[in-house]
């Protein structure tokens, strides 16, 4: 290791600071840079420390506790401690610069945290963050205070709002702290804490009416209780009253304002808060802001129930009330004397729309409505405690009165007779009348009538008359089953749209009942009450008579006839039947069926002969025919004429039937129906019908024939027959007038037989009915015979 | 003036490579291997690493000041240093975590501060450590200085993790980056230090009792 080394060169070791300095010593040096901006920065932009005192500090941490202002944090907890001797807890609070001015004297703050109360539940949010701290500052900067007071609760107005500031004043308790104050059911505001007084006699609480609200509280405005609920029984009736469930529970306050005009309240003005509605209204009309009319008022009669504090009503406006009542010695013109009730009103003009301290005024209007018939009246407040209140109201027809301005202490107001009404007295009085009525005697009368119309359907003649009218009903059923009988609907439509007509009308009568006011007021009811029993008493009074009466008839009805009329109807029956069930009259519509639908086919043949015949020379000669068959057409119609006017008769017949007594009438029906009976047992009503059926039949015939021998050549043969058979149908026809006469005549004898009745029998009715039908069939062959009139065939 | 157990390469008129290790005489300006710039002490070596300690240190003051994590739960918002992060652990019970963040956080980053600055200064000046002891600890602190990183790891792999919106999310506070920063720095500074200055004050050791020339390099 002694090997020659070669100089190393060696240089100095005095450098330049250039040298000994890297480049590298920038890193360094721009951190510190950095940091010290950074440090510069956090301490410039810090805004100041302030110190609020708290009793507690319930939830507060220290760097995390945020002060809030609308809700946007602009500061947070920096310390807590606590302050001299331990009293209280110190909050300091680093605020964020850009509030700092604002956070005056004025400030406020409090601790924001979740509470749930009957109110709801607020400060939610809290549950998750935290507690905070609100402050509240106005929008004026002001000088900078490092130490505050923090408040216990929020203050009422808050973030912003305006509103009016009172004091709630209650001496009966009642306000309870942190409610709202509701005002018709809408929140306007809230009260503040409740607290007793100074003087330990009332409870006072700040409350607030937000804006625009402010403007509904003046002066004469007044705050009551609506917490809970009251029950009233009154002269009013019973009434429960509370203003919302949520008031119910928790409570509330409202208020109104009863009397406009008055100034609005100022900033911190002290109202008296009452118990309730009535107490805060009655409050208004105490105070002497409104005077007070008294007048007097001298009833006669009973007055239980008259207390005071009864309202005074003006149709129905409560415009005051009774303040005093007491008896008055007053001497009658006879010459003794007698107590009266007299009665004090106190009555409020502002209630009747006067100036409010104008007496004078007011007396004025009323002396005037005196003389009109404004009178005082007692009448009833309550039906169910008979209370009893005043009304004011005007009399038609009243005597002469005047307001007696000069009576003393008070003017006079004259009165009316009082209606009051008396419910249970009344009642009794009824059913005592009830009870004396003479019951036994109507129910023996009654007893006997029914003996006496027992023996008289018992009867077995009477018995008999509905199968025997039943049977004929059933005959004459079949007769009417012809097609005119249809025809019965359509009148019964226009006897219906009568009936309508009818109903319509009585509709318009119950209507115009209706509008009447049958019942005005409860003791207008009672009153009629009243009336319609006196007059079932009266009426009743009269039952025995009635009951006699009805005895006597009974007695002379059993002793009519009766069997007699019974037997003869049987037998008119009989022969009625026999004659209807006869196979003539049976076959008589098939017959007529036959010979229209003959008709009609010959009619068409004929139309064929007559357009040949147009052509040939016959037409002069069938001139001749067609007016001898138009003679014999008239000679039918002018039998048929006389119809109408024998059915008036028949009914004027039937109108007078029933306005004759019924022994005459019986007697009637009796002479009726044996001619009626004579008549049906002819032999040539019985043979009526098989003529006409012969005639008809022959028409038919000569019809076929003329169908079957309808040649061009054979027309003078056919008409000569067409004659021939107008002749047989006008003799028929010639026969048809009397079968009718007859028929009718019978029909109108056995209606007005049974219209004597006028039973309600169905078997009657039905008889009457067939009668109707009966009288149907006579109309179908009168229009049969029209028929036979209008038919070319015959012309 | 020459050791002869000691002897330098600067002594012997050589100059290595550091890059490649190739030995050259000391006047060669570049490595002909591998081209690397040929320097037998670094002068600017202790001003270099003396900038990146400082800056170290001045990065490992608001990383100890601010907090590393915020922790924002459901119901509350944390943020927590890192010696207060450990405290809490400790309080906790989890205390293997607890000395874990401290030895990674704490103690490795003040330690490594204190070596570098040792080392450095013993460059200049004399020192009863050998200077094989003092190699060694330049070797764990260059070894070592990497793992401070750890703390890092775990705020930016926690703050990617928890991100669940409302229920719990984790962000890096101020604190990591200037812990990372200041580790890097550290790092650098340690990266700076020319270990070959460590012998060439051997010779002064063996001969502490002549009197030693102060210029060096």
């Amino acid at each position: 290791m002694s090997d020659p080394i070669p100089p190393v060169p060696v240089q100095s070791a005095q450098r330049s600071l250039l040298d000994r300095v890297t480049i590298v010593w920038l890193v360094p040096i721009i951190a510190l840079l950095v940091a010290l901006a950074v440090a510069w920065q956090s301490y410039s932009t810090r805004g100041p420390v302030i110190e609020i005192a708290f009793q507690s500090a319930a939830g507060v941490t220290k760097d995390e506790t945020e002060i809030r202002f609308r809700d946007v944090a602009v500061g947070i907890v920096e310390d807590i401690r606590f302050g001299a001797f331990l009293d209280e807890v110190i909050v300091e609070v680093r605020l964020d610069p850009s509030v700092a001015p604002y956070v005056d004297e004025d400030a406020q703050f409090w601790v924001v945290s979740p509470e749930v109360s009957t109110q709801g539940v607020s400060g939610l949010d809290t549950v998750l963050s935290g507690v905070y701290i609100e402050g509240l500052w106005d929008e004026k900067a002001g000088p900078l205070v490092y130490s505050f007071t923090g408040l216990e609760d929020a203050p009422l107005l808050r973030d912003g709002q305006r509103g009016l500031t009172i004091t709630l004043v209650a001496t009966g308790g009642g306000l309870s702290g942190n409610t709202p104050l509701l005002y018709k059911g809408v929140e306007v505001g809230r009260i503040g804490p409740a607290m007793v007084a100074d003087d330990g006699l009332s409870v006072t609480a700040d409350a607030v009416i937000y804006s625009p609200y402010d403007n509904l509280v003046t002066q004469s405005t007044r705050f009551w209780d609506t917490s809970g609920f009251s029950v009233n029984l009154s002269a009013a009736g019973a009434s429960v009253d509370f203003d919302s469930v949520a008031s119910l529970i928790a409570g509330g306050v409202t208020f109104d304002t009863y009397v406009s005009g008055a100034p609005l309240a100022a900033q911190g003005s002290v109202f008296t808060l009452y118990p309730d509605q009535e107490q805060a209204r009655a409050s208004v009309f105490n105070t002497s802001d409104t005077q007070t009319l008294d007048l007097i008022a001298i009833f006669d009669g009973n007055v239980a129930g008259l207390t005071a504090g009864a309202s005074v009503e003006y149709n129905g406006l409560t415009i005051g009330e009774v303040t005093g009542l007491n008896g008055i010695v007053e001497d009658t013109p006879a010459g003794g004397s007698r107590i009266r009730l007299q009665a004090i009103l106190s009555i409020q003009p502002s209630r009747l729309g006067l100036e409010v301290n104008n007496t004078e005024e007011a007396l004025a209007f009323l002396a005037e409505q005196v003389e009109e018939g404004l009178r005082a009246q007692l009448v009833t407040a309550s039906l169910l405690t008979g209370g009893l209140k005043i009304q004011l109201t005007g009399v038609d027809g009243a005597t002469e009165a005047v307001l007696d301005l000069d009576n003393r202490p008070f003017p006079r107001l004259p009165t009316t007779a009082s209606a009051v009404s008396d419910v249970a007295s009344s009642a009794q009085g009824t059913l005592e009348r009830f009870n004396a009525l003479p019951i036994d005697q109507l129910m023996q009368s009654a007893i006997s009538f029914m003996d006496n119309a027992s023996v008289l359907v018992g009867n077995d003649d009477t018995r008999a008359v509905p199968g025997d009218v039943r049977a004929l009903i059933a005959d004459v059923s079949a007769v009417v089953g012809a097609d005119a009988v249809q025809a019965l609907p359509a009148q019964l439509l226009v006897i219906m749209a009568e009936l309508e007509g009818t109903v319509a009308g009585l509709n318009a009568i119950l209507a115009d009942v209706n509008e009447r006011r049958v019942v005005a007021s409860v003791a207008g009811a009672v009153e009629s009450a009243e009336a319609v029993i006196a007059r079932v008493d009266a009426a009743l009074a009269g039952v025995p008579e009635l009951v006699a009466e009805i005895d006597a008839v009974a007695a002379s009805v059993a002793g009519l006839p009766l069997e007699d009329l019974v037997v003869e109807v049987t037998a008119l029956s009989e022969q009625a039947r026999s004659l209807i069930a006869s196979e003539a009259t049976q076959a008589l519509p098939a017959t007529l069926s036959a010979v229209a639908s003959e008709l009609e086919s010959t009619l068409a043949q004929v139309a064929t002969l007559v357009a040949d015949l147009n052509e040939a020379d016959a037409v002069t000669r069938l001139l001749a025919v067609v007016d001898e068959a138009g003679a014999t057409a008239q000679t039918v119609s002018g039998s048929f004429d006389g119809l109408p006017a024998l059915i008036d008769s028949l009914n004027q017949i039937a109108q007078d039937a029933q306005g004759l007594e019924l022994d005459a009438l019986i007697a009637r029906v009796t002479d009726v129906v044996t001619s009626a009976d004579t008549l049906l047992a002819q032999d040539t009503t019985q043979a009526l019908p098989g003529e006409l059926n012969a005639a008809l039949a022959e028409l038919r015939l000569i019809l076929s024939d003329i169908r079957e021998g309808g040649a061009v050549a054979n027309t003078n043969a056919a008409l000569q027959a067409v004659r021939d058979a107008a002749d047989q149908i006008a003799a028929a026809t010639d026969s048809l007038p009397a079968l009718m006469n007859r028929a009718n005549t019978l029909i109108s004898q056995a209606n007005t037989t049974l219209e004597g009745f006028e039973g309600t029998s169905p078997a009657i009715r039905d008889a009457r009915d067939a009668l109707r039908e009966v009288q149907e069939a006579a109309d179908a062959v009168q229009s049969l015979a029209r028929a036979l009139e209008r038919s070319p065939l015959l012309r | 003036m020459i050791g002869l157990h000691a002897l330098t390469a600067k002594e012997a008129g050589l100059v290595a490579c550091t890059t490649c290790t190739r030995v050259w005489p000391i006047d060669t300006p570049s490595c002909a291997r591998c081209g690397t710039t040929l320097v037998s002490r670094d002068k600017r070596s202790l001003s270099r690493v003396w900038a990146w300690w400082f800056a170290g240190l001045l990065a490992y003051i608001p990383a100890n000041l601010y907090p590393m994590l915020e922790t924002r739960t459901l119901l509350s918002t944390s943020s927590d240093t890192i010696v207060g992060g450990a405290v809490v652990l400790w309080e906790h019970g989890s205390y293997g975590v607890a000395a874990i963040i401290l030895i990674a956080s704490v103690l490795i980053p003040v330690a490594k501060f204190m070596c570098i600055a040792f080392l450095a200064l013993s460059a200049r000046r004399d020192t009863d450590v050998s200077a094989h002891s003092r190699h060694v600890m330049y070797e764990v602190v260059e070894y070592i200085g990497r793992w401070s990183m750890i703390d890092v790891f775990v705020v930016a792999i926690l703050s990617s993790l928890v991100q669940l919106n409302v229920a719990a999310s984790i962000t890096p506070g101020p604190a990591a980056l200037s812990f990372a920063l200041s580790v890097i720095c550290t790092m650098l500074s340690a990266q700076a230090f020319d270990s070959r200055m460590i012998w060439d004050r051997i010779d002064m050791d063996d001969t502490r009792d002549a009197p030693v020339p102060e210029a060096e390099a």
